[in-house]
């Protein structure tokens, strides 16, 4: 019988094919395309990548870029003309040898600014939240679009390297979900745990849950596994239509091997005191997203290709900031410097950590949300409203220049004056340090090719190191 | 030089320019598909006629044949009845169904009649409809005793019209003639808001979408940029639902108190007018003053109350102040030359007085106002006089020309309407509804057979399932959207009939497999060509389940399921978000939800819940016997002599861990080790794909 990985499928098999092709017989179909679709096992990227793997640090809400990275001294001037224009009192200074600027409000990521790459000059198409994060993933810019997430593309391009973990992980609950692919082929689906706090309150709840048996030995849990697979392939048998069939297929095998392999993955009790300690897993306002990204360095380390790591929600005692998280519109200069002590020292520990492991150069670390802030806000003096049209976002490690600042804003982060960089452009620019071309990692849906940067984006060489 | 005849010129042009430009678009805005009136098509002519069996299929054939393309062989016996079950109950098919209609060459309508009369029809299409309405619970706890779930669930299943069902949930409590004399109020949810403080934003959103199919949100601070929707439109609906206002049920049901309070709402309202303006408006800082004064004397009076004695210093404090204000505002009335004894004064604090009186008197119908929520089940009924204007989020800018006179959109009911506040004293939601469902409206049939047919056929006619604005799809097959509308309306409405219509047609009863390449694939699932596999929803999975696990045998009750495990598919199986309007769910595959098939404790306890009612069902006397049964729980089918053979070596060959073994706390489970193995393997069948799957 054949193996669940090598059967042959509509979306793997038959996929590239010309426009009108209904006469053609099904055998050439089969010669034709048997090599031009790739599956899910791990291969070579398109041309040497400089990153193997990423772990997107995703600041959903709209980080204010004003109180962050990019300062902008002359708002302060403006506040006190104008109604409606929010100080700015954080103070900026440089850091590191390359001088990069930074922002009181990161004492622990300043340390590291000479292996960021910190982009000034994003711009985006959308203010409306949903939008936008839809946009920043998957290059649309309307929510629920059913399109695939820059992680499903990421593995549809290099297959899965890991055998026992999925190849994309979301370590939160995140909008727009990589759970489902859409026109890609099924087995690109990611998976997206749930947020602690919403599972069962009081008792300890495993980061994925129903990991174990507890109930069925390992001999026993392979005899069943292996009659629902059996009856799966004889289901199988002259059904092409639907490539979820083998994708299940595929995930029973997966879910397997990870009752072994992620228990320890997602166990963070083995590490030592003193790394426990750097990712600040102590403090209660770092300890969820400390415990985070100590797991994103643990799933890095087992090779999974595309690791997601939502911001972390402020605990119910900050009302305010757990209400808004970073969407400042009141009260900014409240909020914003709770959620960077929520991120900061996790973040930063997690640079060293993984430059310490030699893991740095080849994974690269990406931190923002779907768009920045505004100098002033509708209501008052008080907070900050959205803005797509210059804001920042950084990267670091996986191939990119550090201790480089890219890009430059107008004097209230108004608009982009100099090198600005596109969603479209960056997500072609991540596909390329990981040796993917943008315009060449396309799928064939709907009789079209699709790909994710549509018919834009540049790959920014700047960036580079 | 004299440069202003030039400049008169060219802004003259400008202007004719802009005028012509806005001409155009008004043009090209209303000649958008979805905002013409439905007209009844032609039906096609067809070259392989024998294959219809109703007028919809030469629709979709004529469109096949168009590319060359035959349509999909029909799907097997089984998978019909699997699908249909499905798709009209959510559960598989019952045994008895299983027995009569699994010849071929037996009728299939009497099936889907049986289907459309049984209760799990209206549970199941009312689970639908809740997604559409951001359904949260009343209460919290279990949703199954909800009024307006139930109201849904009968709703469907009296076959109410739709016509009717979405009036009921604009403006139940203003239609007459219900029963007992109580205001309807059941289904009553367009005005239900998810949330007080965005109240408007929500019951338009709802309206926009669930209703209108039109992304009607959008124009709440600018006119839409991309629909002919102005941010007028927008507010001349909102005036609708600030013309209703929140009550508790007991004032609903007592004519006198409700009329009572309306006429003092009516009363008050004028008078804080009155407050507002001239002659009054002046006097209110005299007024102020006078509390101001009074104030005094009071906070004196404390001095020598000996309770006090400690206070005294703060006391003394606060009275210093209180009175460098007195006389700061005394220079101010001296100023403006306002006299303390004009009958003004007395004027304003008697009209002030009866404001007061009112808001006292019906405290807690304010209350009510200021708490209200969805899970509260408290209504919105028409118990304040219409209203026209607007109430602007804060920092939110207002329309121009305001107040907005209450009217609906004119793109849709054109420049001559009448404003609402001409046609009627209530605030116009019944004139909504009935504009709505006239049979005349563009959009309102279109809207729900397109999704009636995404619910059937896995896709809709246009995929935009709460859009059909400019910004959404335009339809694969406009002239079958058109004659299914038209047959809808025709048919008064009725749900029932139109599903029944698509379920048994030959497009609808084609195979989910054929062996084409990849681009016909795509075009076949495009027009309808094949039909799509769908995954089980959330609620088809722990449902059927529990209808497997349950021995009408037996005389145990029929329990639900656990909450923790509804809760934690839902989760998993990509439910409904009850915060969001959901016209589409996903349908996901995740190594997530194989390690709850694998691992779940609530997986075990199903199987064995099975495993028990296999022991004790009288006729199956052996192992054989108990399989076959499973097969035919479980997949609608026989099992096969290999499958056969294969659960019985499973079973035979189970190594049982005697260690692990718990003694039954269920008197009629079989021993601990014939209860553990079958436990195993029919937690196997469930995990299949076959389960999951409907072809």
């Amino acid at each position: 019988m054949q193996s669940a990985e090598t059967l042959i499928t509509r979306r793997t098999a038959l996929g590239h094919a010309v426009n009108g092709v209904g006469a053609l017989t099904l055998t050439s179909l089969l010669q034709n395309d048997l090599v031009a679709k790739p599956g899910i096992d791990a291969r070579a990227a398109q041309f040497a990548p400089r990153a193997k793997r990423v772990i997107y640090l995703w600041m959903s809400g709209g980080p204010s870029q004003i109180d962050t990275f990019d300062p902008k001294p002359d708002i302060n001037k403006l506040a006190k003309e104008k109604p409606n224009v929010t100080e700015a009192p954080f103070q900026f200074r440089e850091h590191g040898q390359s001088g990069t600027v930074v922002s009181e409000l990161l004492p622990h990521i300043s340390r590291h600014v000479d292996d960021l790459c910190v982009i000034r000059s994003m711009q985006g198409d959308t203010n409306t939240h949903e939008h936008a994060q839809t946009f920043t993933f998957t290059g649309v810019a309307q929510n629920k679009s059913p399109v695939p997430t820059l992680g499903n593309w990421v593995v549809y391009g290099l297959g899965c390297e890991s055998k026992n973990l999925p190849a994309l992980v979301s370590l939160g609950e995140m909008n727009p979900s990589p759970a489902e692919p859409y026109f890609l082929p099924a087995w690109t689906a990611g998976v997206m745990l749930r947020n602690k706090d919403k599972q069962k309150p009081g008792a300890e709840e495993p980061v994925v849950p129903n990991l174990n048996n507890a109930w069925l030995t390992r001999e026993q849990q392979q005899r069943q596994l292996d009659l629902i697979q059996r009856l799966n392939r004889s289901h199988l048998q002259g059904r092409t239509t639907d490539d979820r069939l083998n994708a299940r297929i595929e995930s029973f095998e997966r879910a397997f091997r990870m009752q072994v392999e992620a228990t320890d993955a997602f166990d963070i009790s083995g590490e030592s005191e003193a790394t426990k300690a750097a990712y600040g897993l102590a403090q209660a306002e770092t300890a969820e997203y400390a415990e985070r990204c100590m797991i994103a360095r643990r799933l890095a380390e087992r090779d999974v290709r595309f690791i997601v790591v939502p911001f972390s929600r402020p605990p119910k005692s900050q009302a305010l900031a757990r209400t808004f998280g970073w969407d400042s519109h009141e009260q900014n200069n409240e909020l914003t410097p709770i959620l960077c002590k929520r991120h900061d020292q996790p973040i930063a520990a997690l640079l060293a950590d993984l430059k310490q492991r030699g893991m740095l150069e080849d994974t690269l670390v990406v931190w923002g949300g779907e768009f920045g802030r505004t100098a002033g806000s509708r209501v008052g003096k008080r907070g900050r409203e959205h803005n797509c049209n210059g804001y920042t976002m950084f990267l670091a490690g996986g191939g990119v220049k550090g201790g480089y600042t890219h890009g430059e804003t107008g004097p209230t982060a108004n608009g982009v004056v100099r090198d600005k960089v596109h969603v479209h452009d960056l997500n072609a620019t991540i596909l390329h340090l990981l040796g993917l071309d943008h315009e060449k990692l396309t799928y064939r849906a709907g009789g079209k090719d699709v790909r994710l940067t549509d018919v834009y984006g540049n790959v920014i060489k700047e960036l580079f190191a | 030089m004299n440069l202003l005849p030039l400049i008169r010129s060219v802004a003259f042009f400008a202007l004719a320019l802009a005028w012509l430009v806005d001409l155009g678009r008004a043009e090209k805005a209303g000649s958008h598909w979805a905002f013409q009136p439905v007209k009844r098509p032609v039906v096609p002519k067809v070259q392989n006629g024998n294959w219809a069996n109703a007028n919809l299929d030469r629709f979709i054939l004529a469109r096949l044949e168009e590319a060359k393309l035959s349509p999909a062989p029909q799907a097997t016996r089984v998978e019909l009845l699997r699908r249909m079950s499905f798709a009209l109950t959510g559960l598989p098919p019952a045994a008895e169904h299983l027995e009569k209609y699994s010849d071929p060459k037996i009728e299939l309508a009497p099936y889907v009649d049986a289907l459309l009369a049984s209760p799990q029809f209206g549970e199941h299409w009312g689970r639908h409809w809740l997604d559409h309405v951001r359904f949260r619970p009343f209460g919290g706890k279990n949703p199954s005793n909800d009024p307006y779930r139930q109201w849904v669930a009968r709703a469907f299943n009296e076959d109410m019209p739709y016509s009717l069902f979405l009036k009921m949930q604009i403006a139940g409590d203003l239609i007459h003639g219900s029963q007992d004399g109580k205001v309807n109020l059941d289904g009553m949810v367009a005005v239900r808001p998810f949330s007080l403080k965005n109240r408007h934003a929500d019951q338009l959103d709802l309206l926009g979408r669930t209703f209108m199919g039109l992304s009607l949100f959008c124009a709440r601070c600018h006119d839409h940029k991309h629909e002919p929707l102005s941010q007028h439109d927008y507010y001349a609906l909102q005036g609708l639902f600030e013309s209703s206002r929140v009550m508790e049920l007991p004032y609903l049901e007592d004519k006198a108190k409700f009329d009572a309070y309306t006429k003092g709402l009516a009363e008050k309202e004028a008078n804080e007018k009155k407050l507002k303006a001239a002659p009054l408006k002046d006097y209110g800082r005299v007024v102020q003053l006078m509390d101001l004064r009074e104030r005094i004397v009071r906070e004196r009076a404390k001095l020598k109350d000996p309770k006090e004695a400690k206070n005294h210093d703060k006391i003394r404090k606060n009275i210093e102040k209180l009175e460098k204000d007195d006389a700061k505002r005394t220079d101010e009335i001296k100023k403006r030359k306002l006299a303390m004894d004009a009958p003004e004064v007395v004027e304003y604090r008697r009209v002030r007085a009866a404001i007061q009186k009112f808001d006292a008197a019906w405290k807690d119908v304010f209350l009510f106002d200021a708490f209200v929520d969805q899970a509260d089940a408290k209504m919105i009924v028409d118990a304040r006089p219409p209203k026209e204007g607007v109430v602007v989020k804060p920092g939110e800018q207002a329309p121009k020309g305001e107040p907005v006179p209450r009217q609906f959109p004119v793109v849709l009911a054109g420049n001559q309407q009448k404003p609402l506040g001409e046609v009627t004293r209530q605030s116009g939601r019944l004139e909504l509804a009935e504009w709505l469902t006239d049979g005349q409206h563009p959009i309102t049939a279109r809207l729900m057979v397109n999704r009636v047919w995404y619910y059937l056929l896995g896709e809709g006619l246009t995929p935009s399932l709460s859009n059909l604005g400019h910004s959404g799809q335009p339809p694969t097959h406009p002239l079958l959207l058109d004659f299914l509308s038209d047959e809808f309306v025709r048919s008064g409405w009725s749900m029932k009939r139109l599903i029944r219509s698509i379920v048994l047609s030959a497009t609808y009863q084609q195979s989910s497999e054929i062996q084409v390449n990849a681009d016909e694939l795509d075009q076949r699932l495009k027009l309808f060509g094949v039909a799509r596999v769908k995954r089980l929803e959330v609620e088809s999975i722990w449902r059927t389940l529990n209808t497997i696990e349950y021995n009408p045998e037996g005389k145990e009750q029929h329990r639900p399921p656990p909450f923790d495990m509804v809760r934690e598919l839902e989760g998993l199986f990509d439910g409904a978000d009850n915060s969001l309007i959901v016209p589409r769910r996903a349908a996901s595959i995740s190594s997530l939800q194989a390690l709850f098939f694998l691992n779940s404790p609530h997986i075990k306890a199903s199987a064995e819940k099975i495993a028990i009612r296999l022991h004790n069902t009288q006729k199956l006397t052996d192992d054989t016997a108990r399989i076959r049964q499973a097969y035919r729980w479980f997949y609608s089918r026989e099992a096969t002599r290999n499958e056969l053979e294969a659960g019985q070596a499973f079973l035979k060959e189970w190594p049982v861990n005697a260690g692990k073994l718990q003694p039954n706390r269920n008197k009629n489970a079989p021993e601990p080790a014939v209860l553990a193995r079958w436990q195993a393997y029919l937690q196997a069948l469930m995990a299949t794909n076959e389960f999951l799957f409907i072809h």
